[in-house]
């Protein structure tokens, strides 16, 4: 939600981990973190912020589906053994666990993406000095 | 949508700020149609749009010693104090921060336990079918909601749009906290006596005996005292008397009942019933506001004693006045005044004792054209 973006202060600890090995070091991850909090991002750090909060979404939903799904498989079992159908526990619960994964990868390759070509510009930087 | 008519929602919007304030919420910026709050704890940031009563809420993400909170979102309609506060406890609750990720199964129990029914994958009825929950994941094609959760009272009347990664704790005070007003918090008026010093009265008061809910204030040298009976649209009805004795009800000095008056109009006649009328009777106390025997006054001395004193205009068309009619009888203690205006388009209607000092009953007609 962009307007939590303005306020947060803080990543996600596995979102944490993944712009650090991006980003090369935590340092640099405190800088868009900062940068972003304060309101003087650039464009593309403003990005790089946002893509952050968009993956700890997907990656809570991914979570959260898992273990609804865990729960409902073991709700089914017990159906099932008893007799019962349990065609309401599994219906669409494929289609929808495989959505939610497709847009937890791509939230993880966007991120990624961002965050190599957030340090291009200084890589180049320093190849050229 | 059984929204509220939307002359009463700038008087809501306003009367939810305060109550929330008096709880130890903070202001931490305004705009001409805009309150920004920060709970008590600091972290949760409430704007509410006076003009059109919508609440934004906004929560940046936390990392505690074991737990992270992720950053969340919410967009509302007004909600009363009442579930706000809840969602506020909820958000700095331990269950907030959890060490990887929140509990499904504990999720769904407590919607269960409330009753709740899981009508299908992510969505939740409440018993009365009054109220439910959904989250909207779209269809894997289309543009999905960016507040994909929705918590939906009044029979989808009122709608609450929530983020994804809004804590569990969270989602449950938004849909499962009752938002009727609780009958204990303090109302504008009540806000605005006590920042004058007026204090509370015990719950034995007489005038409580033919109104339960009455809310009586003692004025802070104990010489007059304000209860409240109820509270509309930010207007309520008063009865404002000085007491024989304090504390007592029974036989008042003087006293003056009824309304509807918004709380500048009550403050008005709370701070004049403090101070001592000037000499001079009621003639001179109407005639020092600016009020005047009206016209008919003069055809009306066969009834011997009446009085007729016409006020301020009551609209900018200067076609109705406040009035007080002195209706004598026989004693001065069975003679009234019965006293007609309006604020703000709306009729108020008071009626006093013989005895109640003029300037307490002009200070009626001091907050005329005001909003509540």
């Amino acid at each position: 939600m962009t307007g939590a973006a303005s306020t947060a202060q803080v990543y996600h600890p596995a979102i944490d981990r993944v712009l650090t090995s991006c980003l090369g070091s935590a340092d640099a991850v405190a800088r868009v973190r900062c940068a972003a909090a304060d309101g003087t991002a650039d464009t593309l750090t403003g990005l790089l912020h946002d893509a952050a909060l968009r993956a700890r979404e997907r990656d809570i939903r991914l979570t959260r589906m898992i273990r609804h799904a865990i729960s409902d498989l073991q709700a089914a079992e017990t159906e099932l053994a008893e007799g019962r159908s349990a065609e309401h526990l599994l219906t669409g619960r494929h289609d929808q666990l495989l959505v939610a994964a497709n847009r937890h990868h791509d939230a993880l390759a966007h991120l990624e993406t961002l965050a190599r070509a957030t340090i291009a510009p200084a890589a180049n930087s320093n190849s050229a000095s | 949508m059984t929204e509220p008519a939307t002359g009463d929602i700038p008087a809501k919007a306003a009367a939810l700020s305060a109550v929330l304030q008096a709880a130890g919420w903070t202001v931490t910026g305004t705009a001409p149609e805009s309150t920004v709050l920060a709970d008590p704890g600091g972290t949760l940031r409430l704007d509410i749009d006076t003009a059109n009563g919508r609440l934004e809420f906004d929560c940046p993400a936390r990392e505690r010693p074991g737990g992270f909170r992720s950053a969340w979102g919410a967009q509302a309609p007004l909600l009363t104090a009442a579930v706000i506060t809840a969602v506020s406890e909820a958000n700095d609750a331990p269950e907030a921060f959890v060490e990887t990720e929140d509990d499904d199964d504990q999720f769904r129990s407590r919607l269960a336990e409330a009753g709740w029914r899981e009508v299908s994958v992510h969505y939740w009825t409440s018993p009365d079918l009054e109220r439910d929950l959904i989250l909207d994941i779209g269809d894997g094609e289309h543009e999905e909601p960016e507040l994909p959760w929705r918590a939906r009272r009044d029979g989808g009347a009122r709608e609450v749009h929530l983020s994804e990664a809004t804590p569990y704790g969270v989602i449950c005070a938004f849909a499962l906290s009752d938002d009727h007003p609780d009958p204990a918090a303090p109302e504008p008026l009540g806000l605005a006596l006590a920042g004058q010093g007026w204090t509370r009265s015990g719950i034995a008061h007489p005038a409580r005996r033919y109104d339960p809910d009455a809310r009586v204030w003692n004025s802070p040298d104990g010489q007059v005292m304000l209860a409240t009976h109820g509270i509309r649209d930010g207007r309520t009805l008063i009865s404002l008397y000085a007491p024989r004795t304090p504390g007592d009800a029974q036989d008042p000095l003087w006293q003056i009942n009824g309304g509807p008056v918004p709380v500048q109009a009550a403050l008005a006649m709370a701070s004049a019933a403090l101070r001592p009328a000037t000499g001079g009777g009621h003639d001179a106390g109407f005639t020092a506001a600016g009020w005047a025997l009206a016209p008919e006054h003069a055809l009306s001395v066969a009834v011997a004693g009446l009085k007729s004193w016409i006020g301020p205009p009551v609209d900018e068309d200067l076609t109705g006045f406040w009035r007080a009619f002195l209706f004598p009888m026989p004693t001065p203690e069975l003679s009234t005044w019965t006293v007609k205006g309006a604020h703000a388009g709306l009729e108020c209607s008071l009626l006093a004792t013989a005895s109640t000092p003029a300037h307490v009953i002009t200070a009626a007609a001091a907050a005329t054209g005001t909003t509540p």
